[in-house]
């Protein structure tokens, strides 16, 4: 980093618009400007301060957060009026030229009561001659990046006021940003790892179809499974095809058969339909033999039992027993009326004690005992009278019945006989024949086969066609999940690559680092014993904090530190930095696995570098800072500049100097 | 396992070193002109791996 020049403009005390160049050559690297106390150098300083970080830092009593120059606000005081301070620095990093502008615009909101409004930073940079403003919100970084806000008060050195370096907090990421080691940590950041999703191995590892490869598999073996499977019907279909070639060969021969013999095969289907008839009739005359058989056995006796049946009854004419008795009326019956006491017609029945007289009802009804059975064998008679009745009547239809059902057995036998005599006829015009029946049924087979055949290659050409089916969508299955199987090999590659690369970062940066600053310490007490002369030794620790140790008793331990011991410490630091920062970075533990990129040399801007210093102290300073750093800006009073100008006058290339006007007022004289 | 498959993988060492400069150079520059967003450099980095491994 190169400061080119800085430009204020009604910055405090310097009204109006006025540019301070500095030198940037490379062996007449120092600028010097001089001025006595209250001139306006601390207000330089604070101007870098104030346009790259925001901050400027002023006597308590010097008003100091109003950076309009008094001489204007009075000037330009009135209601509404606008003014604003504006600091710019030009400077040069790594080969680009960067232009800091920060503007503070102040309003005045009752004669002389200007209020501060919000500050602007623009940070813009060229690039192949065009000038680029930095996108919106990044400036702080890029600031930050060429220039650590942290290590602001090292580079921007206001020796009277700067705080010791031991006491400073963590200098370690600013460090690392000027040693060229940021790149480093960012790019190991933006590589990051597997889990960390918005890293690019996190993003690669995101897009690996992990399950892809199994699913290629089942896919695979779906093909693998269905192909056989169609092969195996495209085969069943060929036998089949040869089967039905031979099928219809047998059926063409057979149907030539046939027709050859189509008459024969008539008469033979005449008499099997006879065959089937006789067969019939001879069932149904053997079901009327057994009928007529069973109805003769059954009747026929009653029927020649009527000769006997008339001469009993012609016997029964004159027996006059009939109709005297009450029909199935038992003895039980007429004493149980007896015993009641009344007849059934309502009638008393009365009788005396031995029961041989009584009343006329009782006589009566006495009466009736003698028709009945044994006693008497009228109702006997007279139910065997019914019994031949019914006889008589059963009889007279046997014979109607026996002549139909003879009639019937009749009329069989002679179409049986019809039929034996028509089946022997054509027995006798087929005789010698082939049996065509046998051929038709052959022919039924064979048709029945055919179907059959033609049935299963239906089947089969369907079934080829669902396997087509699923082997082309397993295919398209396969063809994605091997396309996205090929870049899981890629991107499995490129996190191999990322990973070792963030292997070779985490083996080499905590290393790099440490060996950095096992240098910066040797630098840095190369430097400090270059400017201190005295037996001290200083350490940096992880933190680049640095103590001072002296040698005491053959012991070393931290001594109390002067002022003037404490600044040459602190210009030892940044001296230091600044030589070892402007060196090449090398990061690798070998040649073959390194990277080396070319750092920056930094400026050193220092106000009242000699204030408190004696006069040796003065001239080792002078003669160590031209040499480490790439360029040195020196704010000093004409009174310490004298010791140092002996030993810096050779590398000074611009004298500047600060003339002061009034209190409110100076101008720089280049 | 990912990491088995990672470590069948044959790195060269040229392109290792490559991957390496150009992605500290992409770091270096961005660094230089915060152009770049954490998810643009990150896409930056995808890309300079992925050119050199192919």
């Amino acid at each position: 980093m190169l400061i080119k020049s800085i430009t204020l403009n009604n910055f405090r005390q310097f009204k109006g618009k006025q540019t301070l160049e500095f030198s940037s050559d490379p062996n007449k690297n120092v600028t010097v400007l001089l001025g006595d106390n209250t001139f306006g150098k601390t207000t330089i300083l604070q101007a870098f301060n104030w346009c790259l970080y925001g901050l400027a830092d002023f006597p308590k009593d010097s008003n100091p957060d109003f950076l309009l120059n008094l001489e204007v606000a009075n000037e330009q005081a009135g209601i509404q009026q606008k003014f604003e301070v504006c600091v710019e620095l030009n400077l040069f990093h790594k080969d680009t030229e960067y232009i800091v502008m920060r503007k503070q615009p102040y309003v005045d909101r009752a004669y002389g009561n200007w209020n501060a409004l919000n500050d602007q930073l623009t940070v813009s940079y060229k690039e192949e001659g065009i000038t680029k403003q930095v996108r919106n919100g990044e400036e702080r970084n890029i600031i930050n990046s060429i220039l650590p806000h942290s290590l602001s008060g090292y580079f921007f050195f206001d020796t009277e006021r700067v705080s010791d370096i031991s006491t400073r907090k963590d200098l370690s990421e600013a460090v690392r940003g000027l040693l060229g080691l940021a790149a480093v940590g960012n790019a190991r950041k933006h590589l990051g790892s597997r889990t960390l999703k918005g890293t690019a191995i996190g993003q690669w590892n995101a897009s690996l179809d992990s399950v892809g490869d199994d699913r290629a598999r089942e896919a695979q073996e779906t093909i693998i499974r269905e192909t056989e499977k169609k092969e195996e019907l495209e085969g069943e279909i060929v036998n089949s095809d040869k089967e039905l070639v031979s099928l219809n060969a047998q059926k063409e021969k057979i149907a030539e058969i046939l027709r050859d013999n189509q008459s024969t095969a008539e008469l033979q289907r005449q008499k099997q339909e006879l065959e089937k008839q006789l067969d019939t009739e001879n069932q149904a005359l053997e079901s009327c033999n057994r009928l007529f058989l069973d109805f003769y056995n059954n009747a026929a006796i009653i029927y020649f039992m009527q000769p006997l049946m008339d001469q009993a009854e012609q016997c029964l004419v004159n027996a006059n027993v009939d109709d005297c008795g009450i029909r199935d009326m038992t003895e039980s019956s007429i004493r149980d009326i007896i015993k009641r006491g009344s007849c059934i017609c309502g009638a008393l029945i009365e009788v005396d004690e031995e029961g041989k007289a009584g009343n006329n009802a009782y006589m009566h009804i006495l009466d009736e005992l003698k028709y009945l059975p044994p006693t008497h064998i009228g109702t006997a008679i007279q139910n065997f009278k019914q019994l031949l009745e019914s006889d008589r009547r059963n009889s007279s239809q046997f014979y109607p019945t026996i002549e139909q059902k003879y009639k019937e057995i009749q009329k069989y036998r002679d179409t049986i006989a019809y039929l034996e005599e028509n089946i022997a006829r054509i027995e006798e015009s087929i005789f010698g024949k082939e049996n065509m029946s046998s051929f038709e049924a052959d022919m039924n087979r064979i048709k029945a086969e055919i179907k059959r055949m033609n049935d299963k290659k239906e089947r089969c050409n369907r079934d080829i066609g669902a396997c087509e089916s699923a082997i082309e969508s397993a295919q398209k299955v396969y063809d994605s999940l091997v396309s996205a199987s090929v870049r899981n090999k890629r991107l499995i590659a490129y996190i191999a690559y990322a990973e070792k690369i963030c292997s070779w970062i985490d083996d080499t940066y905590a290393e790099k680092e440490q060996e950095m600053r096992g240098r910066l310490q040797e630098r840095v007490n190369d430097i400090f014993s270059r400017m201190y002369h005295g037996e001290r030794r200083v350490q940096i620790d992880k933190q680049y904090h640095v103590t001072l140790f002296a040698q005491i008793n053959g012991k070393e331990v931290v001594t109390g530190e002067s002022e003037g011991l404490k600044r040459v410490k602190n210009f030892a630091f940044i001296a230091g930095l600044v030589d070892l920062a402007k060196e090449k970075a090398t990061l690798g533990k070998t040649v073959v696995d390194s990277v080396s990129w070319e750092n920056e040399a930094y400026p050193l801007v220092m106000d009242a570098p000699f204030s408190n210093a004696d006069e040796t102290h003065i001239k080792n300073i002078s003669s160590v800072l031209p040499e480490v750093a790439n360029q040195v800006i020196m704010f000093v009073m004409e009174k310490d500049w004298q010791y140092a100008e002996s030993v810096m006058e050779v590398r000074v290339g611009k004298y500047c100097k600060l003339k002061k006007l009034s209190e409110s007022c100076t101008e720089i004289e280049n | 396992m990912l990491s088995d498959e990672i470590q069948k993988i044959q790195l060269s060492e040229q392109k290792l070193t490559q991957m390496k400069k150009l992605i500290i150079s992409a770091e270096r520059q961005n660094i230089k002109t915060s152009e770049y967003t954490t998810p643009d450099m990150v896409k930056a980095i995808r890309k300079i791996v992925e050119k050199n491994t192919d």
